[in-house]
């Protein structure tokens, strides 16, 4: 038998033969007698191995949980009913209104992030903006992304649909300055700012994007940037920014968008500088450190992988995430340092 | 014949959403699809329950594809599925995340890399369908299918390799 063509041996490997088949017979009989075959063999089966990991790798978690059998045969039996006209549009609403109340934490947080401590915005720095204007365009169905509202915003009865909950989430809100009043007067002000964007945020016409775009996005100053990418996951944007760190590794930050946990507007309300002085050019740094010492929290990455420490810094609209191969120590002093 | 699609939905419900993921890339609209499929599916009794799946939902993805054609952006940036929030942890590793997004991208560039034949054959072996099964369901001869699927982890391979060397030269 001349040399096994490179589809038989995927074929062989495969089990697209019976064992007792004659082609996978002397297939196995060449093999017996052929190292280069069985090298190709070894080969075929690399190449296998690596495309299966490269599909696997390619899937969110918990995709193949299926729904019980029950609810498919009661959308069948929905379907004897005349469906209703629009489908598509009855389908929307939910992750439109979920979109819009994260709008929404989105624009207070960044709005806080502003007035906490104003970043320093130097030259280079990487800005919302600039990572905008690279960014892909959404397509209208994933409507997930913050400005989900925006994009959506023909489909006029969907977007009206969304509208009650970010309402919820102003209200919670304003809940929350209610609970801040224990503080004095002038230092619950930034719950009210003058400028700032409107707290009934319309989702479809996201109003914060305005000056949410020019905030700097949350780096280490004077560590120079290497990348930085920006994804939408679980409907809120995750920006990453990699730094090179002197000794040349690289250090890691995610910027997740988070809804604001009422406790933490409620901090900010004491972190914050009055209304009054929101263009005060330096922040203090008594409060960086205390938001620090209040925040941190330290984890080791997953075993068996690289060692990197990891460091969680909450923060009003966001979280921050920072990963670099050094100690813990040295990344917590290095989370402070951003702004 | 009946067809128990009870068994049929539990042993096949995995393989179908994740084929027509890695058809839409939206872990939603696999879903909706997944079900879209096994509704068409249960007033039937077709000899071969499971590759009559593939075929619907081989169908259903290329309707939707033909949808997303008209609304064709290029993909500049990564993007992740949004995910069930319920099978999501509450604070998941947002640098994880992102690096899964990032592996999802790739995966799906590299698959763009395929011929579309190549890439429906693939996608069908890696769902579970015997040589056989692929045979029937896409015509083609089922000699040739070692030599298409040889041909198409080859191409995804180099295809994925690429993107990760153009990556790290950045």
């Amino acid at each position: 038998m001349p040399h096994v063509d490179e589809g038989l041996l995927h074929a062989y490997l495969d089990g697209a033969f019976h064992p007792e088949d004659d082609d996978a017979r002397a297939i196995a009989h060449h093999l017996g007698h052929c190292a280069d075959c069985r090298a190709r063999l070894e080969e075929a089966r690399r190449l296998r191995d690596r495309a299966a990991a490269i599909l696997a790798a390619a899937e969110p978690p918990g995709l193949d949980e299926a729904p019980p059998f029950d609810e498919l045969l009661a959308r069948r039996a929905a379907r004897t009913a005349p469906p209703p006209p629009h489908r598509r549009a009855a389908r929307l609403p939910i992750p439109l209104a979920w979109a819009a109340s994260i709008a929404f934490a989105i624009g207070a947080g960044w709005w806080a992030h502003e007035l906490a401590g104003p970043a320093a915005q130097q030259a280079g720095s990487a800005t919302l903006a600039e990572l905008d204007a690279t960014r892909a365009a959404p397509a209208p169905e994933q409507a997930r992304a913050p400005d989900a509202g925006q994009k959506a915003a023909p489909d006029a009865s969907a977007a009206r649909e969304a509208e009650p909950r970010p309402r919820v989430a102003a209200e919670r809100a304003l809940e929350a300055t209610a609970a801040a009043r224990v503080a004095p007067p002038t230092e619950v002000a930034p719950a009210e700012p003058a400028p700032a964007p409107p707290i009934h945020a319309e989702p479809t016409a996201p109003a914060d994007d305005a000056s949410r775009i020019r905030q700097p996005v949350p780096h280490v100053p004077g560590l120079p940037i290497v990348e930085t990418a920006v994804a939408t996951i679980d409907g809120a944007r995750v920006i990453r920014i990699r730094q090179r760190l002197e000794g040349g590794d690289t250090l890691e930050i995610a910027v997740k968008e988070e809804e604001i946990a009422l406790e933490e507007i409620v901090v900010a309300g004491f972190d914050a500088p009055p209304a009054g002085d929101r263009a005060a050019p330096a922040p203090s740094p008594a409060p960086a450190a205390a938001r620090a010492a209040r925040a941190l929290k330290t984890t080791d990455d997953h075993a068996g992988e690289r060692r990197d420490a990891v460091v969680e810094v909450p923060r009003l609209g966001y979280r921050l995430t920072l990963r670099a191969p050094i100690p813990a120590d040295s990344l917590r002093a290095l989370a402070r340092r951003i702004p | 014949m009946s067809v128990d699609w009870a068994a049929v939905y539990r042993s096949t419900y995995g393989d179908l959403v994740r084929f027509l993921y890695r058809k839409v890339w939206d872990a939603d609209r696999a879903r909706d699809l997944a079900q879209e499929t096994f509704l068409r599916a249960l007033d039937h009794a077709p000899e071969s329950p499971r590759g009559w799946l593939f075929t619907i939902a081989a169908n259903l993805a290329r309707d939707e594809a033909r949808g997303e054609l008209r609304r064709k952006r290029h993909l500049t940036l990564l993007r992740a599925e949004a995910e069930a929030e319920a099978a999501s942890p509450p604070n998941p590793d947002p640098l994880r995340e992102i690096e899964r997004a990032e592996r999802i991208a790739a995966a799906r560039r590299a698959l763009d890399e395929l011929g579309e034949r190549d890439r429906e054959i693939l996608l069908l072996w890696h769902a579970g369908l015997s040589y056989r099964e692929i045979a029937a369901e896409t015509g083609l001869a089922l000699g040739a299918i070692g030599t298409t699927l040889a041909r198409a982890r080859r191409r995804l391979a180099e295809a994925h390799d690429a993107l990760e060397k153009k990556h790290a030269a950045r």
